[in-house]
């Protein structure tokens, strides 16, 4: 039962993980690849911060702080940078999809296709 | 340890200098010409059985009608791969994570032999 | 001049960065000032990257530490480990550096005609500068998490590049899968990364290297990296963004961004042998990468025959080529564990592999030039629609002769050098690989005839005659790559020894490569 809990951080990667790509693979409407890539994202964001996690750690800042025994402040650092990137190419991605259905007036991915073979 | 010895024996200064040297010895023995050549006269026109000539657009070749044989040919490996590339994104992830999935049971069933 | 040697390979990833903010500043002044700046600053970096070549050739692996009191405090006195973000430039990095820099430097001189009629050209050179620095970045780094980052950097100004001209359909849509794929390649190495950094609490390539005990996390993550490397760099079975992204990339960009996927082999390069080197299990992954090849090789060619877009039949050669690069370095992997072999052919098949991404960079990125004047003068990249365009345009026609030629392998240009290195080192392993790589060529040749004979020959065209030679810059900007070209074909010993073999051996000195972080024991 405590394994359970104690992996529990890695149990809702596997799972955010499963449904995202799940989502990524199966769905038509462009908009819906891009959430089940943020999904995805979310996924490999937690699975990033919770390998930091220490058993009964505090907070990794010195001011003020109770104790020593911190969880490790690199992973969180790591986290940060991959959400901006997230933030930058999620951007990216919905600018492109407003172009194509600006040029195609469709988001169905099969039927916006335009180069093939 | 030297590089190897086969990129000195097709040196390309050599072959560079053999064509210079042909090209030279083809240049002079043209240019000799033939006294009974003469340019811009009915002479040089395109001789098609005494019918006209078509014009430029419908002389050349266009570029899907080359290698017809050869697709033809290799239909059975060209029909599926054609119709692979979809253009869709959805495959493209699904081709990407197979492969992913694919390598790691690779690696994983190696380490049990 | 001694600060600038030892600060070269930081100043080599900063000043295209910083100027990369600069460029929309000159913008405002005017556009002849921003294009001379862009073109200042990419020929600086040129000298930059021949300086840390320089160095690395004549000195060994450069490291460079980011914050520290002196650029080569690796490991800090209070650690065991290095802490700090390292920049670790071996043979193969200075290698892809003169690579990555001559071709950006082309690609926007020739730019500078092509995107005159353009709009929001300073975001353009915005991000050619971007996409330049992160190539370069990726080809220094020591660090895999900033590895991570520039490859992010890369798919999205690469991206943006390759959508850029927003007018066409295929254009957007070419960029769209572009950034879906590149985010998903990317979200894998980041996977990879947590999971060494959970186990090994380390982020640099040559700590992890020393620290490695190929678990079973370390071999999901070799999956993952793999994988994720090998669709970056357009290999088949994960080719199919590639057609779709050069083709309608703006300007001068086309050759850019696949230096930018080669730079990502490099990287495939650096993972296998660098970080894991001989723990992993050799036979796999080296006839995985073998596979890889010998499919990219043969699907990239055939696709190749077919298609009537001159770009598009030039970006499935960009792939079939990758092959060559893949089928050379996979012969080497599969028998590093085996040092006769390696002595014997390995080295060579790896040298004949990196001898060919740099060729290439150069012969491939100066089709593609070509093949985005045809489309610049005469408005359409359809191949059926062109013929005898080669008495309007003799200097366009003139460099694809010598990139066609090179590409197929035809002595004595540089292709044919690396190639055969590559047949001969092949044979050893498998007789099958060298005659599949052979056939492959002359389909090569024989694709190229095509366009060849559908663009530049035939009687002349009624509706071309007023199309004429393309503007000057875009000459010159094909002539750097041709003359690199012509320059490797006729000197090829000389440019293996100096720059192919150092890079080989780089590959295959892990323990040289960990030494120059970890201090040497």
């Amino acid at each position: 039962m405590s394994t359970i809990v104690m992996n529990a951080p890695f149990i809702g990667v596997a799972a955010l993980a499963c449904v995202g790509i799940y989502i990524m693979l199966s769905q038509r409407n462009l908009i819906r690849i891009v959430m089940g890539i943020t999904i995805f994202e979310s996924a490999v964001n937690l699975f990033l911060v919770s390998l930091g996690y220490r058993n009964d750690g505090i907070a990794p800042i010195f001011t003020n702080a109770t104790g020593i025994h911190m969880v490790l402040p690199v992973p969180q650092a790591l986290t940060l940078t991959s959400i901006v990137i997230g933030v930058a190419t999620t951007a990216l991605m919905l600018t492109l999809i407003v172009l194509i259905y600006r040029h195609t007036g469709e988001t169905d991915a099969r039927k916006s296709r335009r180069v093939k073979g | 340890m030297s590089a190897s010895p086969v990129l000195s024996f097709w040196a390309p200064l050599m072959v560079v200098i053999a064509f210079l040297i042909v090209a030279a010895i083809t240049y002079a023995y043209r240019s000799r010409g033939r006294s009974s050549y003469k340019r811009d006269t009915e002479q040089t026109k395109v001789f098609l059985s005494g019918e006209d000539e078509p014009e430029a657009g419908m002389r050349h070749v266009r570029a899907h009608n080359m290698y017809w044989g050869f697709f033809e040919a290799m239909k059975r490996y060209y029909d599926p791969v054609v119709r692979a590339h979809t253009g869709i994104v959805n495959d493209y992830l699904i081709w990407m994570f197979g492969l992913a999935a694919l390598v790691g049971v690779l690696l994983f069933a190696s380490g049990l032999f | 001049m001694e600060a600038l040697t030892t600060h070269s390979p930081i100043l080599a990833i900063a000043v295209p960065l910083l100027a990369a903010f600069l460029t929309p500043l000159m913008g405002r002044i005017g556009p002849r000032a921003r294009d001379t700046f862009v073109i200042c600053v990419l020929a600086l970096v040129q000298i930059l990257v021949v300086i840390v070549a320089r160095e690395v050739y004549a000195n060994g692996i450069q490291i460079y530490v980011l914050g520290a009191s002196a650029p080569s405090l690796a490991i800090p006195e209070t650690h065991m480990v290095p802490v700090r973000i390292i920049l670790e430039v071996d043979g193969l990095g200075a290698f892809l550096g003169l690579m990555g820099a001559t071709v950006a430097l082309a690609g926007a001189v020739y730019s500078i005609s092509c995107m005159k009629m353009e709009t929001g050209q300073d975001r353009f050179y915005t991000l050619l500068l971007l996409l330049a620095a992160s190539m370069i970045g990726i080809q220094y780094t020591g660090d895999l998490f900033n590895l991570f980052v520039f490859l992010e950097i890369l798919s999205i100004s690469g991206a943006a590049l390759a959508a850029f001209r927003t007018r066409f359909v295929d254009a957007v849509e070419g960029g769209f899968k572009y950034v879906i794929v590149s985010t998903i390649a990317a979200l894998l190495v980041l996977i990879s990364i947590g999971m060494f950094y959970g186990q090994y609490n380390l982020l640099n390539i040559a700590a992890i290297a020393d620290a490695m005990q190929y678990t079973a996390i370390d071999k999901i993550a070799l999956a993952l990296l793999v994988v994720a490397l090998l669709t970056k760099s357009g290999a088949v079975p994960s080719h199919w963004w590639v057609p779709d992204t050069y083709t309608p990339a703006a300007g001068g960009t086309s050759p850019i961004i696949y230096a930018a996927s080669l730079t990502c082999l490099g990287a495939l390069f650096r993972v296998v042998f660098s970080l894991y080197g001989l723990k992993l299990s050799l036979s796999v992954i080296g006839w995985v990468v073998i596979v890889a090849g010998l499919l990219s090789m043969f699907i990239g060619v055939t696709m190749a025959l077919r298609q009537t877009d001159v770009k598009r039949l030039m970006t499935y050669h960009a792939i079939s080529q990758e092959g060559y690069m893949l089928l050379g370095v996979g012969v080497g992997l599969a028998v590093l564990g085996d040092p006769q072999a390696v002595a014997a052919y390995g080295r060579e098949a790896i040298a004949g592999g990196i001898f060919h991404v740099i060729n290439n960079a150069f012969f491939k990125g100066l089709l593609l030039l070509t093949g985005e004047a045809l489309f610049f003068q005469l408005g359409t990249r359809d191949l059926n629609k062109m013929g005898g365009l080669g008495r309007n345009m003799k200097w366009t026609c003139a460099f694809f002769i010598i990139g066609a030629l090179a590409i197929s392998g035809v002595p004595p240009f540089n292709g044919f050098a690396s190639k055969l290195m590559i047949y001969e080192s092949s044979f050893h392993l498998n007789p099958m690989l060298t005659i599949i790589a052979l056939v492959v060529s002359i389909m090569t040749l024989a694709s190229f005839t095509k366009v060849f004979q559908a663009a530049f020959t035939g009687p002349e065209q009624p509706q071309f005659a007023t199309v004429s030679s393309v503007p000057l810059s875009m000459k010159v900007g094909m002539g750097i790559l041709a003359a690199a070209t012509v320059l490797f074909s006729l000197f090829p010993q000389f440019v293996v020894d100096t720059i192919v073999y150092p890079a080989a051996d780089a590959l295959l000195n892990q323990t040289g490569y960990i030494n120059a972080v970890m201090g040497g024991a």
